[in-house]
């Protein structure tokens, strides 16, 4: 198991559900060539990310969250043993990053430590397309993926 | 949250309804002992789409639709393909219908196995859910993450991604996989078959609550096949019709106290598609192998209890597994991997058999392809006056239970069916009020 994981969750068809894959999209342009312990990937599904994290030391999830926050509004936290309530659900049939996390811990495939990097949203009807004030914290959720990178891998 | 809100009422609610697809609610109201409402109200996100594409060209419909659920595109796009199919007068067949079969199959695995190892099965086990379950059974939960694997794996190498299949196409595909590259699936299908047998022995040894239901079962049929991806409409009452004959016969009212229509045949009947419904009318079309799996697990060619769909769900499981098997075996790519499909005026309709039921399109298109009506009925529009049917037989025959045992098997009641009520899943609340 090695490498770090940047892992954009959402679904760009339930608008902001898309905040994840489009801040890991855009932070990904950033990457500079030959950094091959270091990926990027957007993963529809919260379950998709036990194989995911099978071959992975350190992930940064980024999606969209609810917490009754002002909608753009930028979270990280450190999801550690317990991740708190709001994390759950939100997802495919309720299957959050919260519930992929506490089961791949219970199947012993989780990384030694998983960030998070959530992005309040606001709408999430069918439809693409980010509301505005969601897409205004795109660019500086970007920027804190790398913040964050430099924290975890300081030769990010 | 559970509370008694005075002596003579008791109100239970539960928040955040886990495992299942979608929004909605649920309450049922017990008065002097008996039954006296339930109602399962949720939001229908085609009724938006429907609109959407009017006015779109027929050639966009399976892309659009696809979008309608992140669990079941395959059921929207093979739908919608036979619809504008027969509108236009083209038949697909050979390799390219069954590559499309073969497709569907990956669907019905990765659904399947989710639905059965993480979000049904904690239901009978005592298990809060998939992270409980994995603490008195690891091995199962392995188990149904690598059929869902194996799943998302054919959907990829035939569609092009598990989630929203890029690669289909009215008339078929835009490009046809290799031969080896079909080859390569091979042993993910076989260790699939595997485990899919281990789940039939699995859930077959669970607790059923009793309960028998006297439905009327609609489901395609299989023209010698057990029905995935299209075929005649047929009915435990004796039906055998065209799905341009039926989709008339199937007539939605609104509801007032709900956004989703309610289906019933002719305005009247309430009807179950979905496992049980194909079971029941397609259980002869299974091979050898597999009904001899479905009578080992104490199954008898209908199954009328909603709490063992868990088992049918297991059986073609395996079923879907196996048949992925032959289809690559008997594979020659098509070439063109897709037949032209030119829009004339016209009407078509195309169902299928989705993970949870039979789904309909029917679509109008102009001269030009332009799309000037659409109507699409979900397996779960179809089934929600049988959710509420059993519902008020489980709370009638339960009722000596306490109230959070109660709440949890109208719970598990709406999760036999697997309802899939639209593509992200925020919650469906379930209230229980008693009266004395």
């Amino acid at each position: 198991m090695s490498g770090i994981l940047v892992a954009g969750v959402g679904n760009r068809d339930r608008r902001d559900d898309g905040a994840g894959p489009e801040v890991a999209r855009r932070a990904a342009l950033r990457l500079m060539p030959g950094s091959e312990s270091l990926r990027f990937l957007e993963v529809p599904e919260a379950l998709d990310l036990l194989d995911l994290w099978s071959d992975s030391q350190l992930c940064l999830v980024v999606d969209a969250v609810r917490t009754g926050a002002a909608p753009g509004t930028v979270h990280s936290l450190d999801l550690g043993a317990r991740p708190p309530s709001w994390t759950r659900g939100g997802s495919t049939h309720g299957l959050g990053v919260a519930e992929a996390l506490l089961l791949a811990q219970q199947l012993g495939r989780a990384p030694d430590r998983v960030l998070l990097l959530g992005i309040e949203g606001g709408e999430f009807g069918q439809g693409v397309g980010l509301s505005p004030e969601v897409e205004r914290a795109v660019n500086p959720a970007a920027d804190r993926v790398w913040e964050l990178l430099g924290e975890l891998l300081p030769c990010a | 949250m559970t509370h008694s809100a005075s002596d003579s009422e008791r109100l239970l609610e539960v928040h955040d309804l886990a495992r299942v697809e979608g929004e909605g609610a649920l309450r049922v109201v017990v008065r002097e002992g008996q039954v006296a409402e339930v109602a399962l109200n949720i939001f229908e996100p085609p009724r938006f789409f429907e609109a959407l594409l009017r006015g779109r060209r027929h050639d966009e419909a399976p892309d659009i639709t696809a979008r309608v659920c992140g669990i079941c595109p395959v059921a929207y796009q093979t739908s919608a393909c036979a619809a504008m199919e027969q509108a236009c007068g083209v038949r697909v067949e050979g390799q390219i219908a069954a590559l499309r079969r073969l497709l569907y199959c990956g669907e019905w695995i990765q659904s399947h196995a989710l639905h059965i190892h993480l979000l049904h099965a904690p239901d009978f086990l005592g298990c809060q859910d998939a992270v409980g379950l994995a603490q008195i059974d690891r091995a199962a939960v392995e188990r149904g993450l690598r059929l869902k694997r194996t799943g998302n794996l054919l959907m990829e190498t035939v569609g092009g991604r598990a989630i929203h299949p890029v690669n289909v196409r009215l008339g078929g595909f835009h490009r046809a996989p290799t031969r080896s590259e079909l080859a390569a699936l091979r042993p993910h299908l076989e260790q699939a078959v595997e485990d899919a047998a281990a789940t039939i022995s699995w859930v077959a040894k669970f607790d059923f609550p009793n309960l028998e239901q006297d439905y009327l079962f609609v489901s395609l049929l299989g023209d010698g096949l057990y029905p995935i991806e299209g075929g005649r409409v047929g009915t435990s009452h004796g039906w055998d019709l065209s799905v341009e004959e039926f989709e008339p016969l199937l007539v939605e009212d609104h509801v007032e106290r709900s956004t989703a229509l309610h289906a019933r045949l002719e305005g009247r009947d309430p009807y179950l598609t979905g496992p049980l419904a194909r079971y029941a009318l397609n259980s002869q079309r299974l091979p050898d192998e597999v009904r001899r799996a479905a009578s080992a697990a104490g199954l008898g060619a209908v199954c009328r209890n909603p709490f063992q769909s868990i088992v049918v769900r297991a059986v073609e499981l395996l079923y879907a597994c196996q048949e992925a098997l032959r289809l690559i075996e008997a594979y020659q790519p098509p070439e063109p991997p897709a037949v032209e499909v030119p829009p004339r005026a016209g009407a078509g309709t195309g169902g299928s058999e989705a993970p949870r039921g039979l789904l309909l399109h029917r679509y109008e298109i102009d001269a030009e392809g332009i799309i000037r009506a659409a109507r699409l009925v979900p397996p779960t529009s179809q089934n929600q006056l049988s959710i509420e049917a059993d519902l008020r037989r489980v709370v009638e025959d339960s009722l000596q239970l306490p109230d959070p045992e109660l709440t949890w098997r109208c719970e598990q009641t709406v999760r036999n069916y697997d309802p899939c009520i639209s593509c992200a899943a925020h919650f469906l609340e379930v209230s229980v009020e008693r009266e004395a």
